[in-house]
């Protein structure tokens, strides 16, 4: 895969607990190299992220109610908008995966209708967790989505466990499978964020060919530098 | 120590996004009903925690919302406002996830300044827990991060957090215990699956347990599940290794 093709939709994240400030100035510093789409990061770096790019172009994105998302559609705009003063540029939130694994279809419509009014212009995202999720919810609360105007679905936090055979913890990564079946619903009217332990081109290659219109990995400058 | 008595020093935080509302509410229930330490929600789940103690109150079980949990990264505007709504619901504590950016730089007083707003907006009424992520940071970080809490005369600290790679060990809390022991009480979080290593915890100093499996590692019944292949969540055998 070319690497300006995969570049113009990558987005590097940083969402960890042991990113010092060094980190995010070397996310930045990969963003204007590789001309990244976005960068990802909590609410708290944004004034570094700032700091570090001095003017230059380049989306910031604040991830809201990160990771478990079990907050109220105020709360949520809330921190959006403080967010936004800050400086994010784009936001992420996640949802209240609790109300959808419930089946609390009006809860889902109001969080989601006050994060979009709360980010105003900004592009807001909504992460939702598809690990979790049976097919028949993902299908609905994409649905939700798109009549709520929100400009892209994300698939995963990427930060939760599974045992494997051996009874070890791994990391549960987004799947091509993931993306198809979103895609399914919302087509063309909601772009599609591929996100959660994204680490090879190969990989890249994969979700983008199932639908995806994103990528957005903990390891987007390595990624984009196996690239042609 | 009996199973009754473990209980007692048992925390159960009922808010992860693979659960449902019902298995929510019955996990904060029984957690009334056998009298644990603390039920701990997040920021969305407060009415509910609050509907459920006035109809179960005991009379020991505290309840509290999380801050920032568990990375911290949160704005310090956005942390002090969820500070502000865990009084207003009248709680008895927040659980904090200090600002780990600036920890893992060495930047200590941006860490302090961001935990005395939040004090203050306590304002008294509300204990602050704040967390020490042990199972990532060294104890060089561990230690100064111990050392503001206890200028700023927070009494109990949260180890970790269970949602990550890594476990607590009977080693971290030795450690803690024999520098900051005599003044904060340490509060287990981090994955700990066994009784018998809960047991060792406490013998070096550990006072109370934020666990997924409570009522298991108490031996008095079977905890939250889920079930990958159907996406249903349950109350059922336990399923991981215990080490």
């Amino acid at each position: 895969m070319k690497i300006e093709k995969l570049s113009k939709v990558m987005g590097g994240r940083i969402l960890e607990t042991y990113y010092d400030y060094a980190n995010v100035s070397n996310l930045v510093y990969e963003s204007l190299d590789f001309e990244f789409e976005c960068i990802q990061v909590f609410p708290n770096m944004i004034q570094k992220a700032k700091e570090v790019l001095r003017g230059k172009q380049m989306e910031i994105c604040a991830v809201i109610s990160y990771p478990h998302g079990t907050f109220l559609p105020e709360q949520k705009a809330f921190e959006i908008e403080d967010a936004i003063n800050e400086g994010a540029t784009q936001v992420e939130f996640v949802i209240h995966t609790i109300n959808v694994r419930s089946g609390n279809w009006e809860k889902v419509r109001d969080e989601f209708k006050a994060c979009r009014k709360a980010a105003g212009d900004c592009i807001v995202k909504a992460i939702i967790e598809c690990e979790w999720l049976t097919d028949d919810m993902i299908a609905k609360v994409c649905e939700i989505a798109a009549e709520e105007k929100i400009d892209r679905i994300s698939t995963s936090i990427g930060v939760y466990t599974r045992p494997d055979e051996n009874k070890n913890d791994v990391l549960i990564g987004v799947e091509p499978e993931d993306v198809k079946k979103i895609k399914a619903v919302v087509g063309d009217k909601v772009k599609i964020v591929a996100q959660g332990n994204v680490d090879s081109v190969e990989k890249c290659e994969a979700l983008l060919s199932a639908g995806a219109d994103y990528i957005s990995s903990e390891f987007a400058a390595d990624i984009l530098r196996k690239c042609e | 120590m009996y199973d009754r008595d473990f209980v007692k020093r048992a925390i159960t935080s009922p808010f992860i996004s693979n659960l449902t509302e019902e298995v929510v509410r019955q996990e904060l229930i029984d957690g009334f009903k056998h009298g644990v330490r603390s039920a701990i929600v997040a920021p969305g789940q407060c009415e509910l925690i609050n509907e459920l103690k006035d109809k179960y109150d005991n009379g020991y079980s505290r309840i509290g919302m999380v801050v920032g949990y568990p990375y911290g990264g949160m704005t310090t505007n956005m942390k002090v406002y969820l500070t502000k709504l865990a009084k207003e619901m009248n709680l008895d504590e927040v659980d904090v996830a200090f600002n780990v950016t600036a920890a893992a730089s060495w930047d200590f007083g941006t860490v302090k300044k961001e935990l005395e707003l939040i004090l203050e907006a306590a304002d008294g009424e509300l204990d602050i827990i704040p967390m020490l992520w042990m199972v990532k940071f060294p104890f060089e970080i561990v230690n100064e991060l111990c050392r503001i809490y206890v200028e700023l005369g927070i009494k109990s600290i949260k180890t970790s957090a269970g949602i990550h790679f890594g476990r607590m060990q009977v080693e971290h809390i030795a450690w803690l215990y024999n520098n900051w022991g005599d003044k904060i009480d340490i509060e287990v979080a981090g994955k700990v699956r066994s009784r018998d290593v809960a047991e060792d915890m406490i013998a070096a100093g550990a006072k109370y347990f934020h666990l997924g499996s409570w009522r298991r590692i108490s031996g008095i019944g079977q905890d939250i599940q889920f079930d990958f292949d159907t996406k249903e969540t349950y109350f059922g055998e336990y399923k991981e290794a215990e080490k």
